[in-house]
């Protein structure tokens, strides 16, 4: 899992890289490779022939409820038959919407850690949490110059959580150590502007946290530290004014993109 | 293809849009700066003394004069003034409160706010079938209309008695008189532990809470207005958790999605909130959260709950989305309009120097705006208001007054000097303003909607009509009982109520009126002779400077009902008490004025009159409040 998410990042992070100014322009990139990839995904594991009749007998369905509106049994016979080739129609998409899983909810955690959250500016405070697998009591914040800790940490046994306030006064990537006895853990901590890779978790080793936080290589199993967290702020994405979460304007550009395109790619969806 | 071709336009077209901005429009330039509070014979002798040289380079190139304010001299009032060039008896606004008559509850004047006339119930919930208002009451129109009409692009910042915003102006946010979330000038919460000296205390303007630490942690919600989705209504509330850390002297405070770790004696930042009304709807708000102590006993302040401007619940800017704009601009900002934590100062659950560092966080976000207005701005008209030196002048004024009968010269000389820094600040901030604005042709007015002077006794005129025969109360022993709960209305031929209003309990107009319109001018001669003829024992002189009749409009006007019989100008030094401003009847008439709130200007206007200074002399002459509007035109040749 582990590897997988490095690939994945560095891919991410050269494609990005020349884009952390334009958040818009680019989401708007990685749409249209997704939509791409999508429809080549569908084109390649679905049976496009059998799609096609099933889009045309939905179709033809509609087509007749609208000529024979005034005969009530042709219409509820129609509307039985654009029933059926919908489920059809679903069933037929199933096996390409199983193959995108994977991949796609891998590209979306790992978009979320670019796109979901926003700057930490210099000067602006934040959270650190650790999480402790026992509540033996808190262990020691390292940091290093730049950042400097506002508050001594406030321990919560019930939690099994030590807290603390930090700021940092210019920006960059920093890493943050979190001691307890002679074992050390890191945690990344990025107040770089624009559409950088942060990271706002460093998760235990179980496979489903590292899907869901892709972003820094999970806590050592043998660490008395279960996992680490930062807090940041969380972005919109600024179109025309009006502020959205990224994940909306990537669903919306990726099947603008898709119906876009499935012509030039002669794609049946 | 054609679909695809649109798309990538929209898509290419969009994204272009979003990088664009406006082409700036040059011409006629006039910045006006409302320092409410900014006194006259402080300025000058601030002036004198060489410590404003940046108001005394104004002075030496425009004048520097005092502008006599209205009566009475009330924010809310002398601020529609300005507004609208009227009188009060004209725009309607007397106080910062006035009173139904048919009911006699007392409510904001500037403000109405209506909940859905139509509803629809289902079981304990109802869906609002029409909209709620909220309805500003000042009438006239606002000098920056005739402004807009003329072609003129006018920024309104924070202009008080503008709520909700005119809509007339091409950018406004609201000022004094934006209510908190529950309606009100600011409610703020005080979570504290049965051991805290606050426990069983009864606080003004606040709500006191029991938070007891149960095995490090403590639980409380805040509460928020009715939930307008709830029938029969009930407040809207909003869990939260503090994890306290004794040993570490710290706290983690959780409120729904966010959190924050805060050491004794912190303030948090601005913690954005949403209050559940129902499934598919939240109500949005902010506070900032004051830990004062963990042990031994835990104390936790809250701020009112303030309108979040990135998400407003009530309509605070002109167009709808330039509140948010600024937030994104310059941080989140506090919308409530009197937002300095006065209240909590006057009950003592804040310190001098916590009210200090909280009135400096107000201030600091009021200028950080003030810059980036300034910045943006390219023609036409700029007015700004400050609010800070007035609600710093309020609580700080005894320190600078050893005559006043409460002044403690260990305990008031260290801020001796807080409010005499404050002018020399603004100073600063006009100094910097000329310096920006070099090389243009633009007119600089400074100017102040009163003075200020020392608060040192307090009149109950309520009290004062007790004892005169004019009001009755219903349990004489009942001193505290506010919002006229005491009063026996079948007995009561006059009432107090704001600051300096007087009413008749008058038959056709109040709701349990005893006084025949006929006796109205005998009763009105007989209350005013007697009021002048009072003397303040502890002075020897009249406690009463003038008593006002407001004469209203010929034919009437629309809020003639809310206008008072009499207005009750207090000699200077004297002002009416907060007990008789909502009904209370205390035992003595005039009393020393023990409280921390120990400035004011509620009295005769002519003892505090205000400031006008210009970098150039202005076309046409001001010399009162209701003409500084005008003059504004004349900069711009409009009559």
């Amino acid at each position: 899992m582990s590897a997988a998410n490095s690939i994945i990042g560095a891919i991410l992070g050269a494609a990005l890289s020349r884009l952390s100014g334009m958040p818009l322009v680019g989401l708007a990139l990685l749409s249209a490779v997704a939509a791409v990839v999508m429809l080549l995904i569908i084109k390649a594991t679905s049976n496009q022939a059998r799609l096609a009749v099933v889009k045309r007998s939905i179709h033809a369905c509609i087509y007749e409820v609208r000529l024979f509106s005034s005969d009530a049994p042709a219409v509820f016979r129609a509307m039985g038959e654009l029933l059926r080739h919908q489920l059809t129609y679903l069933r037929l998409s199933l096996v390409p919407l199983f193959v995108m899983v994977l991949p796609f909810g891998l590209l979306l955690a790992h978009l979320d850690a670019y796109y979901g959250v926003a700057d930490l500016p210099p000067g602006r405070a934040t959270l650190v949490k650790v999480r402790m697998k026992d509540s033996t009591g808190p262990p020691r914040l390292v940091v290093p110059n730049g950042v400097s800790v506002e508050t001594p940490a406030v321990w919560i046994p019930s939690l099994r959580e030590a807290a603390w306030r930090i700021s940092t006064t210019a920006p960059g990537d920093y890493e943050l150590s979190i001691a307890t006895g002679d074992a050390v853990v890191t945690k990344r901590l990025t107040t770089t502007a624009g559409i950088v890779r942060r990271s706002p978790v460093r998760p235990c080793a179980r496979i489903l946290d590292q899907l869901w936080h892709p972003a820094e290589s999970p806590v050592p199993r043998e660490s008395a530290v279960e996992s680490v967290s930062v807090i940041y702020p969380s972005r919109s994405i600024d179109v025309l004014g009006w502020n959205f979460h990224w994940l909306l304007v990537f669903f919306v550009l990726t099947m603008g993109f898709a119906l876009a395109l499935k012509s030039t790619l002669r794609v049946v969806v | 293809m054609s679909v695809a071709r649109a798309l990538a336009a929209l898509i290419v077209g969009g994204l272009v849009a979003a990088s664009c901005g406006r082409p700036a429009v040059p011409g006629r330039q006039v910045i006006v700066l409302g320092f409410d509070g900014m006194d006259y014979g402080v300025t000058r002798d601030l002036m004198a003394q060489g410590r404003m040289p940046n108001f005394s380079g104004l002075a030496a190139s425009g004048g520097f004069s005092p502008l006599a304010s209205t009566v009475p001299p009330q924010s809310p009032v002398a601020w529609s003034s300005v507004i609208t060039g009227l009188e009060p008896k004209d725009h309607g606004i007397f106080d910062f409160i006035h009173r139904d008559p048919a009911t006699l509850v007392p409510y904001l004047s500037t403000t109405r706010t209506e909940a859905p006339s139509r509803t629809l119930a289902i079981g304990s919930w109802q869906l609002p079938l029409s909209s709620g208002r909220v309805e500003l009451l000042r009438k006239g129109r606002p000098f920056w209309d005739v402004l807009e009409q003329n072609g003129v692009r006018t920024t309104i910042m924070r202009m008080p008695a503008n709520f909700p915003p005119s809509g007339l102006a091409t950018r406004e946010l609201s000022g004094m008189g934006t209510p908190d979330l529950l309606g009100t000038y600011g409610t703020f919460s005080f979570f504290a532990s049965s051991s805290s000296r606050f426990a069983n205390t009864a606080l003004s303007g606040g709500r006191l809470e029991t938070a007891n630490i149960f095995d490090g942690v403590v639980r409380g919600q805040l509460t928020g207005p009715d939930n307008p989705y709830r029938t029969p209504a009930r407040p809207v509330t909003l869990p939260f958790t503090v994890y306290v850390d004794e040993r570490a002297g710290a706290a983690k405070i959780v409120v729904g999605d966010e959190e924050r770790v805060l050491k004794v004696g912190e303030w948090s930042d601005w913690v954005p909130l949403e209050f559940p009304l129902a499934w598919f709807a939240g109500l949005p708000a902010m506070a900032r959260f004051h830990l004062k102590q963990v042990a031994p006993a835990f104390e936790l302040y809250v701020s009112p709950l303030n309108i979040n401007p990135a998400a407003p619940a009530m309509p605070i800017s002109t167009p709808t989305s330039f509140a948010s704009e600024l937030a994104r601009a310059t941080g989140p900002f506090h919308t409530q309009g009197i937002a300095e934590e006065t209240k909590a100062l006057s009950e003592h659950v804040i310190s001098r120097d916590e009210f200090l560092a909280q009135a400096r966080t107000v201030g600091d976000e009021v200028t950080r705006q003030y810059w980036h207005a300034l910045d943006r701005f390219e023609s036409g008209l700029l007015f700004y208001y400050f609010g800070n030196l007035d609600q710093v002048s309020h609580m700080m004024w005894r320190p600078r007054d050893p005559s006043h009968p409460a002044y403690d010269p260990a305990a008031d000389a260290p801020y001796r000097n807080v409010v005499d820094d404050l002018y020399i600040e603004f100073d600063r901030l006009v100094g910097e303003t000329v310096r920006r604005t070099a090389g243009r042709d633009v007119t600089i007015v400074v100017m102040s909607d009163h003075g200020f002077t020392s608060w040192r006794r307090s009149f109950h005129l309520n009290s004062w009509l007790r004892d005169h025969g004019y009001l009755r109360a219903i349990d004489p022993s009942l001193e505290a009982q506010s919002d006229f709960a005491n009063i026996d209305w079948s007995g009561t031929r006059a009432y107090g109520l704001g600051l300096n209003g007087l009413y008749l309990n008058l038959q056709g107009r109040e709701h349990k009126g005893v006084v025949a319109p006929g006796d109205r001018e005998r009763l009105i001669d007989e209350i005013r002779r007697g009021l002048l003829a009072t003397i303040d024992p502890a002075t020897g002189r009249p406690a009463i400077s003038r008593v006002y009749v407001p004469g209203l409009p010929a034919g009437g006007a629309p809020n003639a009902d809310r206008a008072p019989d009499l207005i009750v100008l207090y000699a200077q030094g004297t002002r009416g008490s907060n007990e008789s401003a909502l009904g209370g009847l205390p035992r003595d008439v005039i009393v020393d004025n023990t409280g921390e709130w120990s400035g004011d200007h509620c009295m005769d206007p002519d003892f505090v009159p205000g400031v006008l200074l210009a970098n150039r002399p202005l076309r046409q002459k001001v010399s009162r409040l209701g003409e500084v509007g005008r003059a504004v035109l004349a900069e711009f040749g409009i009559k």
